[in-house]
């Protein structure tokens, strides 16, 4: 399957670094270069940490050289100034580090908009500012000097070369730590609330929290660069933290390409060692910087190689075949036979569990209004347990908000809300994930920047643990979860006729086969209620009675289903409760046929009566 | 109080920079979310260009003033229409990306053009000192506040009274609508371009009497002006010239007081405090989506 | 005056139009009716210029429109009323309608904007006694004939309305359609798209049901009322037992 080959193929690059990593020095003619590989390292470190930050979860950060600064101060100020083993003190200042991050991150990172990247530029101005005037700390303007060299036991790193292979090494080690995170279920979370952060939030993935570990750890990887540097120069200034060269770490994760870590080493290599190769390039560099960047940002807004990489591939396969989107092929209405190999006659086959009369949800008296304008108003109805319940009206009656108001997404201004005896009302999405419910939504929201299978391991993350440390180091127990979520998606995609599809991009699916991911993402954690959204608006007849079909098939595997639909078809022929909205409140409830003949409910749709 | 009446002067000085600056940022983002990175760099432009205009090429002052705005005018449009319009489609993590290489790209010609020197310009009508209410006022004072009163004043104008500006509103609040109304909404796009490089330039023009000139003055103004947007509330011209003046009073009366060496630390400190207590700043109104 | 041809449009990668026709005469109000998610508003993009990505031929007034952006249309006389009002919030209703009539000084009329913006405000006197109010304050039926009255500063030869009724009180909505049913006695032409199927029947000359991307059925719309289809459409085939499909 693709993606154990992604990890051969992540395993392949790391044996070629490795051994372009060992191999570079003895190639070497001209000593001076082995510094600028030593700086190339440091700044490896650094920029792994942020595109992870920017690529995966999406945060913009201008304050990295201010963590970088601090870590390095940090280091240096414990080591000369009160004695610390420069060990014990790089951890100190990561912690330090951290601790900072934590601070800025908390408030900032709660909201929706580009807040962090205002709040990293304001810190890093005023921690270079800091650095410079406490000069009898700092060593101010001047820089503070006399940084001792790291060393394990005898081994002191003194030297060009001994650097080279303790920064390649951690630069290494971090590149690992790096992509291990990157194919974890912490980073697939990431990646999903990059593409869809309120959809995320609705797998389980809690998205604020994510966001403050993420810059949290991408400030530590910085800080042990920091550390690293400073006992490498044996000196430290303050004009190599500046926001400029928060900058320069930003332009080194663009120009890799965003999502890449592999990308992200390119980078750092390519403009780390720009300034070294053109000797009066001084004058210009900001000059050719600044076109660079502008061209690449307007060409290839993913990053330079991964932008050349797709060009490539246009050419070397057939031309447009690649990237093109796959059509729906099922245009006419066939008989029962269904579509895309999903036997209808299975899901007829299971037994129609009888729906009891236990009550799974209980929406009481709710009201929601939104400046104003009434969205729901005293909403009451059941759902019972093992029922296929549906929620049908006019558009604006309040479908899809009241699905918002029981996940969570919007809290009601009264009333309650009770899923299996407990008051939900006030919890988050991602709590109401774990606590056994499962949705859709009427605007599909497919987590585009991942693959099929990926996205539908996103919908198991509220009954899955595997967190930061555990996905980063990648021990046993942490396989055995992922071998086991692997194993529940794969059945949810064969569920919907998707299994063929698991490695695509999701972004490639029709939107047929988009539905139904979304359907399989749902499924994935074995809910006990699934809130479905219009799962079949959009798709031609044939593949609406497959889906009907399926949620049936769904009911029959024990889980609730509460389904908002327009297709009164099915409707009404899936349904064991229809449930009738008008203006935010219930105007109607009963069988399917009672509501088809029900007067109110026709002069609701039409407008009055035929 | 002597020394507060002066501090206030001085506050409201800079302030007024603040308040052009803000207005600047204020206007793209209105017109399109972007962050323009760039603006200090118009701000440079206008004290450079009016520098050569002045020094170099001896054109009187009242000529070279409105030349240097209709100068840096025509490259705030060139940005858009050179490094942003290509790029439209993309995220506005991208776009404000092309705004920071513009802005590097943008410095780095400025370098070669001027040099790394530092310039001076003599104030606008001289330096003799007036006094007022126990602060001591310089004519280059006067002209700052007069200068910007006029700018606020005309922006509002166009803002409310004319055709143009009222369609940039409407973009501003709705681009799909605005052109089924037959706005061409790049042209407004542009246009934002253009209005904030003359706000920049002017607050370059003004400043550069009482301060040095060099070829990235800009980059700290247009920083401190960004911190007052987002005090007065991020795409409030209102808030952005209150933000503008009250940052300017709180910098100048923190530095007279507390410390003039972390009079720096005072903007920034400020724009983190509105960013984790109330970061929609003091006009803006809250977000209410929860996560 | 409005001519559609077998114009297929995709959205997200699918086909949302599966080569729709419809023509609009002089003076003609048509309805196009059809449940959510039929393509009513893509349809009206498409012809708006706000929706790109489509093939088909679509002209007015003889000339060739598909393709044109959208704010090129506003000159030839055809003005949209979009889905959900969309009225510029924090702009007052005086604004808004002048911004109706954005292009008013290029197209060489008689009377001065201020003129026919007087001319609008005493159609619509509710608006009159609000013209210095913001718009995103006013109450959802006062937003309506804002963006009714938006549309017809223009005094635009096609004025097309994309559901008007959605999320009105029925009161407020019966008050939209009699300002519908004013212009229509006035001569105008007249486009509307509209969920609730009975009052668009009931004001219109011709018909066009949509259903998932397809004209199923057109023709006066008098003969619809009484067909059954257009009921099937909206409330499904009558079910002769429960649960059929299993």
């Amino acid at each position: 399957m693709r993606i154990r080959l992604s990890g051969v193929k992540s395993h392949l690059g790391l044996v070629i670094l490795a051994v372009f990593i060992v191999l570079f020095p003895l190639a070497l003619s001209n000593p001076y270069y082995l510094n600028v590989a030593n700086i190339i390292g440091i700044n490896t470190i650094i920029v792994v940490g942020l595109t992870l930050l920017i690529g995966y979860a999406g945060q913009v950060s201008l304050g990295h050289a201010a963590f970088y600064g601090i870590g390095a101060y940090t280091s240096a100020i414990l080591t000369v100034t009160y004695g610390f083993n420069p060990w014990l003190a790089l951890v100190l200042a990561a912690l330090v580090t951290g601790s900072i991050a934590f601070i800025i991150g908390t408030p900032t990172l709660k909201l929706h908009g580009h807040y962090l990247v205002m709040a990293t530029l304001g810190f890093n101005l005023i921690a270079n500012i800091i650095i410079v005037q406490c000069d009898s700390v700092t060593g101010g303007p001047s820089g503070f000097p006399g940084v001792p060299p790291l060393a394990i036991g005898s081994w002191v790193f003194d030297s060009d070369i001994k650097m080279y292979c303790l920064i390649w090494s951690m630069a290494f080690i971090g590149i690992v730590l790096g992509l291990n995170l990157s194919m974890s279920r912490v980073g697939r979370g990431l990646r999903a609330l990059h593409s869809g952060e309120s959809a995320a939030n609705c797998m389980g993935v809690p998205a604020s929290k994510y966001k403050v570990k993420m810059f949290v750890l991408s400030a530590v990887f910085a800080s042990v660069a920091g550390s690293l540097y400073a006992h490498y120069l044996s000196f430290v200034s303050p004009k190599t933290f500046d926001i400029f060269f928060s900058v320069e770490l930003v332009t080194m994760v663009i120009v890799g390409g965003m999502g890449s870590i592999w990308g992200g080493l390119f980078g750092s290599a390519f403009l780390t060692s720009l300034p070294n190769v053109l000797s009066s390039f001084d004058e210009y560099k900001d000059i050719f910087y600044g076109f660079i960047l502008v061209v690449i940002l307007i060409f290839t807004p993913e990053g330079f190689i991964p932008g050349i990489l797709q060009k490539l591939d246009f050419y070397l396969k057939e031309k447009g075949q690649r990237n093109k989107k796959r059509i729906d092929d099922s245009s006419e209405e066939p008989g029962l036979n269904s579509v895309s190999g999903i036997p209808l006659a299975d899901s007829c086959s299971s037994k129609r569990l009888e729906a009891s009369n236990d009550i799974i949800l209980g929406i009481n008296n709710i009201s929601k209004s939104f400046g104003g304008i009434a969205a729901a108003s005293s909403l009451t109805f059941d759902v019972q347990k093992g029922s296929i319940t549906s929620l049908i009206g006019p558009n604006g009656a309040g479908k899809t908000t009241t699905i918002n108001l029981i996940y969570g997404v919007y809290k009601p201004n009264l009333g309650t809300i009770i899923f299996r005896n407990n008051r939900i009302n006030g919890l988050y999405p991602y709590q109401i994930a774990a606590m056994g419910m499962a949705r859709t939504f009427q605007n599909l929201q497919i987590f585009d920047n991942i693959t099929v299978l990926e996205n539908v391991m996103v919908g198991a993350h509220a009954i899955s643990h595997n967190e930061f440390f555990v996905s980063m180091l990648h021990p046993p127990s942490y396989w055995k979860e992922e071998k086991l979520i692997r194993e529940k998606a794969l059945e949810a995609l064969s569920f919907f006729g998707l299994e063929k599809e698991a490695d695509l991009p999701a972004c490639q699916l029709s939107f047929g086969e988009q539905k139904r991911l979304e359907m399989a993402r749902a499924i994935v954690s074995e809910p006990e209620l699934i809130l479905l959204d219009e799962p079949v608006a959009g798709l031609n007849r044939a593949e609406s009675i497959t889906i009907a079909g399926l949620i049936m098939k769904i009911r029959s595997r024990g889980a609730t289903v509460l389904l908002v639909e327009h297709d009164i078809n099915v409707v009404m022929s899936i349904s064991d409760k229809v449930v009738v909205l008008n203006y935010g409140t219930m105007i109607a409830e009963g069988t399917p046929i009672q509501i088809q003949k029900n007067e109110l409910v026709l002069s609701a749709y039409l407008g009055g009566s035929l | 109080m002597d020394h507060l009446a002066q501090f206030i002067v001085a506050g409201l000085t800079t302030g007024s920079i603040y308040a052009l600056i803000a207005l600047g940022f204020c206007v793209i983002h209105n017109a399109t979310g972007i962050v323009n990175f760039a603006q200090g760099d118009f701000i440079s432009l206008g004290g450079l260009v009016i520098f050569t205009l002045l020094m170099g090429l001896k054109i009187p002052l009242i000529i070279a003033f409105p030349l240097s705005v209709i100068a840096v005018t025509i490259v705030g449009a060139l940005l858009e229409r050179v490094a942003i319009r290509p790029a439209r489609s993309r995220s506005i993590v991208i776009l404000v990306f092309i705004t920071i290489g513009a802005s590097i790209f943008m410095r780095g010609v400025f370098k070669i053009l001027w040099g790394k020197n530092q310039m001076g310009l003599p104030p606008f009508s001289g330096e003799t000192p007036i006094n007022f209410a126990g602060a001591t006022l310089m004519p280059q004072n006067l002209w700052i506040f007069g200068i910007t009163l006029i700018s606020v004043i005309g922006l509002h104008f166009f803002f409310n009274r004319t055709r143009l500006g009222k369609a940039m509103r409407a973009t501003a609040c709705n681009p799909r609508a605005a052109s089924l109304m037959g706005v061409n909404v790049n042209s407004m796009v542009l246009l934002s371009f253009a209005l904030s490089g003359a706000l920049g330039a002017i607050a370059g023009i003004i400043i550069v009497p009482i301060t040095t000139l060099s070829f990235d003055i800009g980059v700290m103004l247009g920083l401190k002006g960004f911190a007052a947007a987002v005090l007065g509330g991020y795409g409030n011209s209102l808030g952005a010239v209150l933000g503008g003046l009250l940052l300017g009073v709180l910098e100048s009366v923190g530095a007279g007081v507390i410390s003039s060496t972390y009079k720096d630390v005072i903007a920034f400190g400020i724009l983190l405090l509105v960013l984790f207590i109330k970061p929609s700043g003091l006009l803006g109104r809250g977000d209410t989506e929860r996560l | 005056m409005l001519e559609v041809e077998n114009v297929h449009a995709y959205y997200r990668g699918n086909e949302a139009l599966k080569g729709v026709s419809l023509e609009v005469g002089p003076g003609e109000i048509i309805a196009l009716i059809g449940a959510n998610g039929a393509g009513k508003t893509t349809l009206l993009n498409c012809i708006s210029g706000l929706h790109t990505d489509m093939v088909g031929r679509i002209s007015f007034g003889g000339t060739d429109i598909a393709g044109a952006p959208a704010h090129k249309l506003v000159k030839h006389g055809l003005v949209q009323c979009p889905e959900n009002r969309q009225l510029f919030g924090s702009m007052t209703v005086e604004e808004n309608l002048e911004m109706g009539a954005y292009l008013w000084s290029e197209q060489n009329r008689g009377e001065s904007l201020s003129k026919r913006l007087e001319h609008m405000l005493r159609k619509f006197p509710v608006l009159k006694s609000r013209r210095r109010q913001l718009a995103g304050t006013l109450s959802g039926g006062e937003q309506q004939m804002v963006a009714i009255a938006r549309g017809l500063m223009s005094d635009p030869k096609l004025l097309m309305l994309d559901e008007p009724s959605l999320g009105l009180a029925p009161i407020i909505v019966e008050e939209v359609f009699g300002i519908i049913k004013e212009m229509r006695n006035e001569g105008r032409t007249i486009l509307l798209v509209e969920q609730n199927a009975i009052a668009a029947l009931d004001l219109s000359d011709r018909a066009y049901l949509l259903e998932t991307g397809s004209v199923t059925f057109s023709g006066p719309s008098n003969v619809f009322m009484k067909d059954a289809r257009v009921r099937r459409a909206y409330l499904g085939k009558d079910i002769e037992a429960p649960n059929s499909a299993c």
